[in-house]
């Protein structure tokens, strides 16, 4: 049976100017109880609750973060409720504001 | 030979002496040592200072650029008076006037695939002050070639980020970040904003973190730091994996100096940056751009309407008179919206002319009866030409 669970979100740097706030709770379905709500689909969920930004290309070269260890190979990691899961995109100091133009 | 803290040595680093775990040792180390910095603008500033008030043996400065007014609002080095001179000299006469026994070796080119070897070589540690991502990659490919330490910061709004690349088994930049950031991929008149304590305060942890690798004080753990100015907890560590096994430069079949020599870091970073200014001056068709004199008279003679698609914190800092702001990215979302829907002139300004011509394009699909003609050059050009009393910022 599929269940919600929640976790907490941080958008860092360009997330954060994406998505125009620095952290949400998100509540996420989870189909497989055993295992979890996949980590590798919670990209999927952030672009559907925010559309009409770039956002989508800030989580391409972004990395994830849960419970502040970075993650490895997100299709390892699996949530299971409770998680502080962080977006952290490069910041390199020069590149344009990819938040504006679409 | 290593050298020995001389007599007024022991009282210019006294407070730092007799720290646990410091101590005479640790200054005899800092004093041995050797640092570049790459990069000697908001980072490199304050990275420079506490570097050389520490007692750093020799520091590298690597900078091709030179100081202008925009720089002084947070790289503190320089003076009003230095505008216009290259910033290693200018950060260098800083330095040595805080510690004027310092060794400072300056390096006033950019840094590339051809230089970045025999420049970096001679340190131990090295410290990435700088703002673009083709040299952030160019920089962690030597020091993984070389086989040292990068204490990396990056500042960006409110933003930054702070990590030490390359370090025992810790990952290099390239571990972390495989794939560069998106760039705009249409033409932005927009620059980012950076306030002065932030990249501050990301300088000044890099200089910290430099001494505590020399001095014996560092923990080895690799951590990002990321600092938002913004929020509470300001400050978080994000605890980083190791080198990742199949990683292209550091990892277990990285090509380390090969990599190098074959890697185009403009291109893999998405090409050169576009000269913005330049291509918003460009005069294009006469039907569809109006220059800043024209305009000027233009707007004498008869009925029109000004919109301005600046951002609109931008929009408050300074506006032709009876202008109306429409952001870009809303006036795309929504072209009909504008009121009203008369057929007098309309004109469209921005920063550098370049956002204008995107706005004007759309507009003139939604309203074929009106011209509509965006200012070459932007505002900046409006200031040169028409009138100087016109803020440039």
């Amino acid at each position: 049976m599929p269940h919600a669970i929640s976790v907490s979100l941080l958008y860092f740097a360009g997330a954060f100017s994406a998505i125009g706030r620095a952290s949400e709770s998100l509540t996420l379905t989870v189909k497989d109880a055993e295992r979890g709500f996949p980590l590798s689909d919670l990209a999927a969920v952030i672009l559907e609750r925010h559309p009409g930004n770039n956002l989508d290309k800030v989580l391409e070269t972004s990395q994830w973060s849960v419970d502040a260890e970075m993650v490895d190979d997100p299709n390892d990691v699996y949530l299971k409720g409770g998680e502080e899961v962080a977006v952290i995109p490069p910041v390199s100091g020069d590149i344009p504001d990819t938040s504006l133009i679409t | 030979m290593s050298t020995k803290l001389a007599k007024d040595d022991f009282r210019r680093y006294g407070r730092q002496l007799i720290l646990p775990g410091f101590g005479r040792t640790g200054q005899e180390k800092l004093l041995n040592a050797s640092v570049c910095v790459v990069g000697a603008g908001g980072l490199g500033c304050p990275a420079l200072q506490y570097l050389a008030a520490a007692g750093i043996g020799r520091i590298g400065i690597v900078d091709h650029d030179t100081i202008s007014l925009s720089n002084l609002q947070r790289q503190i080095l320089y003076r009003d008076t230095q505008i216009g001179e290259l910033k290693v000299e200018a950060a260098r006469s800083a330095i040595q006037a805080i510690n004027a026994g310092l060794k400072v070796d300056l390096y006033p080119c950019a840094l590339d695939a051809s230089n970045s070897q025999d420049i970096l070589s001679g340190y131990d540690i090295l410290l990435d002050c700088t703002d673009n991502a083709p040299t952030r990659y160019l920089l962690s490919d030597t020091a993984v070639a070389l086989g040292k330490p990068l204490v990396s910061g990056a500042a960006l709004r409110f933003d930054g980020q702070l990590a030490t690349y390359n370090l025992g088994d810790g990952p290099c930049y390239r571990c972390l970040y495989p794939k560069p950031a998106a760039r705009a991929t249409m033409g932005s008149c927009e620059e980012n904003g950076i306030l002065g304590p932030v990249v501050g305060t990301i300088g000044t942890l890099q200089a910290l973190e430099a001494i505590k690798i020399l001095s014996g004080l560092h923990d080895g753990a690799p951590t990002l730091l990321i600092f938002s100015a913004l929020t509470v907890p300001s400050f978080r560590s994000i605890k980083l994996r190791r080198r990742k096994p199949d990683c292209v430069a550091c990892g277990q079949n990285g090509k380390r100096r090969d990599l190098i020599d074959q890697s185009d870091y403009v291109a893999f970073c998405g090409g050169e940056n576009p000269d913005y200014e330049r291509l918003g001056k460009e005069p294009g068709d006469p039907a569809h751009r109006i220059s800043g004199k024209e305009l000027h008279d233009t707007l004498a003679g008869g009925a029109h309407h000004i919109i301005d698609v600046r951002p609109s914190i931008e929009f408050e800092i300074c506006s032709l008179p009876n202008s109306t702001n429409i952001p870009l990215p809303e006036l795309l979302a929504n072209p009909e919206a504008f009121e009203p829907k008369d057929d007098q002139p309309l004109f469209v300004v921005c920063r550098l002319g370049n956002d204008s011509q995107i706005a004007a394009k759309t507009l003139r699909e939604f309203r074929p009866q009106t011209t509509v003609k965006d200012l070459i050059g932007g505002l900046r050009a409006w200031s040169h030409e028409v009138d100087s009393s016109f803020p440039i910022y």
